[in-house]
């Protein structure tokens, strides 16, 4: 199950990661083009808005949970241990498995009237179409519904590794690497 | 029950849950689907929650933010901001405490290529405090100068706080990033009195540091000659109306990627590493704002400003002492939680009172990042103190950098101060 867990969260972030770049590239490649060509690249206000910083938003939820980056306080609970410590973590992941959850069937029915509807916008003299990007949202939050049941199951069955995301460790590892 | 009580009690439900260690974008939006939910029923609960995150996300304001993490984490794991600290010190080293303001103002030239101040801290900490060792600086002022340094990471553009105050309330980016460069340059100004101030009451615990001749000097600044084009080409284009926000970012990433690999610095691995810690960055905080949105529709609904707005009038405070107040909560929460956590939990309840007194929005959100800023240093949860502990771990203790700190906080307290007084002036 770790290893689907991996998986999803590895290939979800290849793609928001080809996308950045992307991101990047064409909004480079715009101001370029509109200073010495006089217009930019087409489309590409709603292709940032609307593609690429939907996936890089919803893409990489699944790895902040295998990597336990949420922005969460520890203050009050980090001096717990054993029973408490573990009916806490259990609470935390029952609240997220039903926010992912709601999330997941709010975005998938928006996803399907949008598709229904072939919702577009006018970008100039493009007819560009926007329903794809609403199916966005409702893989990452899907994705992360999974990733958030495995971590639940691991935890119930005591293979949970319970180190929570040490922001120092991070800067620490950066720093060792940078010499 | 009626929404004034609905959203009292949601809004002590999320404080519960943030204790108990639920993620605060997840409290956030679990709260607020019921709070709505109870209020005006499941199906406007649940059509708000289908198209919020989708309208949240899709924004080109929003998009600067991985722009310009990207930029600020290439230039940190490509080491181009290596040498900050090194051409500080062949300026300023032969001053009183000339060490420590040295490192203040590399981190200030860090921070104008990264907008996390944690960042900021841990990269001239690594250089700088050994350095101020070995000169027989006494660690508390060295550790205490680093992690004051590093707040100056969030204030100095770019920004994230204030790229997110600014899409939350509506503002100009580009207005709040001057009002951040000027409060920025203004705490490193209280920050070098503050060095100077501990220099002339024992001058023994900073003493000077070699002198170099103006060769070394220029010498020195050459060889940062590649961060010093990227911060100019940022900000001019920034401050000169040529680019957006998002276009600064995704401009300065690529400049960022040019210089790496022209100075063959920046490795594959690096750019893996710089894409995956802005991706993981982004996606932490980008469902943050979304509860945040969903929030604000709550204590919309609920008319909870309109009780808070009331209560604060009925407090008979005028516009100074609501600020007053407001700053009082700010230095609270800051002691406790993370800062982007808590701009977003508490903007959908401040902007309201904030625009009822006739406050700009500009001058306010540039207050409250310096506020977030501070939490940063104060304990018991000073992010940057902790950092900076780690990175030197071998010469301090924590409660000595804790007393470094001590001088430093008195200069933001006095900032502030001088903030609130001035502020008909902006």
């Amino acid at each position: 199950m770790e290893t689907v867990k991996q998986w999803i969260g590895r290939i979800s972030l290849t793609f928001a990661a080809l996308i950045v770049v992307a991101m990047m590239l064409q909004v480079v490649i715009d101001v370029f083009m509109r200073s010495f060509l006089g217009a930019g690249f087409p489309a590409t206000a709603d292709l940032v808005g609307r593609y690429y910083m939907v996936s890089v938003s919803f893409l990489p939820l699944a790895m902040t949970e295998i990597a336990r980056r949420h922005i969460e306080a520890t203050i009050f609970t980090d001096k717990l241990t054993g029973a408490p410590r573990k009916a806490v973590l259990i609470f935390g992941y029952g609240v997220a498995l039903i926010v992912f959850g709601i999330l997941t069937y709010g975005a998938t029915q928006e996803a399907m009237t949008q598709t229904a509807r072939g919702a577009y916008v006018d970008a100039g003299t493009l007819h560009f179409p926007t329903w794809p990007s609403y199916w966005i949202p409702s893989v990452s939050f899907g994705l992360m519904e999974i990733a958030l049941a495995i971590s639940l199951i691991e935890l119930l069955t005591g293979r949970f590794k319970d180190d929570p995301h040490d922001p120092l460790e991070e800067i620490q590892s950066h720093i060792e690497e940078a010499h | 029950m009626d929404p004034i009580t609905i959203g009292v009690l949601a809004l002590l439900a999320m404080l519960v849950l943030i204790g108990l260690r639920v993620p605060i974008g997840v409290s956030l939006i679990f709260v607020s689907f019921l709070g709505i939910w109870g209020i005006a029923g499941f199906r406007p609960a649940m059509s708000m929650l289908s198209t919020i995150p989708y309208s949240t996300s899709a924004s080109w304001t929003l998009s600067s933010i991985p722009m310009f993490l990207l930029m600020g984490y290439v230039a940190y794991h490509s080491g181009l901001t290596r040498g900050l600290f090194e051409a500080a010190r062949v300026w300023w080293g032969w001053m009183p405490g000339g060490l420590a303001i040295a490192s203040l103002v590399g981190a200030s030239g860090f921070a104008a290529v990264s907008g996390s101040s944690v960042a900021c801290s841990a990269a001239i900490g690594r250089i700088a405090i050994p350095e101020m060792a070995r000169q027989g600086y006494d660690l508390r002022v060295a550790t205490g100068s680093v992690a004051a340094g590093g707040t100056i990471g969030a204030l100095i553009p770019p920004s994230i706080i204030l790229i997110l105050f600014g899409i939350q309330s509506n503002s100009s980016i580009n207005a709040l990033f001057l009002g951040g460069l000027i409060v920025g340059l203004a705490s490193l100004v209280f920050y070098i009195f503050a060095v100077l101030f501990v220099w002339m009451r024992a001058p023994e615990r900073l003493p000077r540091a070699q002198a170099y001749t103006m060769g070394d000097r220029w010498a020195k600044t050459l060889e940062i000659w590649p961060v010093l084009i990227l911060i100019l080409s940022v900000m001019g284009g920034l401050f000169g109306g040529f680019f957006t926000a998002t276009e600064a970012g995704a401009f300065g990433a690529f400049m960022a990627i040019v210089i790496g690999v022209l100075r063959r610095s920046l490795r594959w691995g690096d750019f893996r590493e710089s894409l995956i810690d802005t991706l993981l960055a982004s996606g932490a905080l980008f469902i943050i704002a979304i509860g945040a949105n969903l929030f604000t529709r709550l204590v919309a609904m609920s008319g909870m400003s309109n009780e808070i707005s009331q209560f604060a009038q009925s407090l008979g405070l005028g516009t100074l002492g609501l600020l007053i107040l407001i700053t009082l909560v700010y230095l609270a929460l800051g002691m406790f939680l993370e800062p982007i956590g808590a701009l977003l939990l508490t903007l959908p309840l401040f902007l309201p009172l904030i625009a009822a007194h006739g406050v700009d929005k500009i001058w306010f959100g540039v207050l409250v990042a310096k506020l977030l800023e501070i939490g940063m240093i104060t304990p018991p949860v000073g992010l940057n103190v902790f950092v900076i502990h780690s990175v030197a771990r071998d010469y301090v203790k924590l409660e000595q950098v804790f007393a470094g700190i001590v001088p430093f906080l008195l200069a933001d307290l006095a900032l502030v101060g001088v903030m609130l007084l001035t502020r008909t002036l902006f």
